[in-house]
């Protein structure tokens, strides 16, 4: 299936676009999402993952935080969360 | 929306007037607010503005989570006021006006309170400071994960 992966804060520092399309297999969880996006980001960069920043971040869809095994087909609105801040 | 609750993300300059309209009420002796303000100096570096970014879904929902969670601590009477600003601010911009009305002062001022230090910990926000000497950094945070 094709996930698109909306990025925010510090990613949008180290991809050039607002979102990222991952092909995966249909029962894909956010662990795998995870993985694809290291990999990814790596290949842009390859001191990319150095921060840790993909693992401290969480994984969304448009309404919750997800689990690590969170299945990932027919959510909508999924996004890579790194550490927020607001106020 | 509940009545007597307003949640929103804007990228129009946030009014603290409509809010503290808003919350007053004549059964409230006062109000409570918090206003959040661009600093021009952070971790020793001279600061010209912030840029706020927003996941405008998720941050709405949690807003209103975070809205229900104080009604149900302090209250169904708390009227309740949270704004969220995204976009580019200048030193001295407003980034975020919170604003309860209630009765009683003690639970204005918890509620008021629980609700910035939940927002700066739980909301889908980040903030890229611009500084004097033309760099950028994403300011680090607090991290969502629930792996």
């Amino acid at each position: 299936m094709q996930i698109r992966l909306a990025v925010f804060g510090a990613f949008r520092g180290q991809v050039a676009q607002s979102d990222l399309t991952f092909i995966l297999p249909d029962d894909a969880r956010v662990r795998h999402l995870r993985a694809a996006l290291k990999v990814h980001l790596r290949a842009l960069h390859p001191a990319a993952g150095d921060d840790g920043l993909v693992e401290r971040s969480a994984f969304a869809d448009a309404n919750e935080v997800l689990d690590e095994e969170a299945a990932l087909a027919g959510r909508q609105g999924l996004a890579v969360l790194p550490p927020v801040c607001g106020g | 929306m509940a009545d007597g609750i307003h949640c929103a993300i804007s990228g129009e300059a946030l009014s603290v007037e409509a809010a503290l309209r808003f919350v007053a009420g004549p059964g409230n002796g006062a109000v409570t607010s918090f206003v959040g303000q661009v600093r021009d100096l952070n971790q020793g570096r001279a600061v010209r503005g912030v840029s706020y970014d927003v996941y405008d879904a998720l941050a709405l929902r949690g807003f209103l989570q975070l809205t229900g969670e104080a009604r149900a601590r302090w209250g169904d009477g708390l009227s309740l006021w949270l704004e969220h600003f995204k976009g580019r601010l200048a030193v001295g911009g407003i980034s975020i006006v919170i604003a309860v009305g209630s009765p009683q002062r003690d639970n204005r001022f918890q509620a008021c309170r629980f609700l910035i230090e939940e927002i700066k910990h739980r909301a889908p926000i980040w903030k890229q400071e611009h500084y004097h000497d033309g760099d950028s950094a994403w300011v680090q945070g607090h991290a969502l994960c629930r792996h």
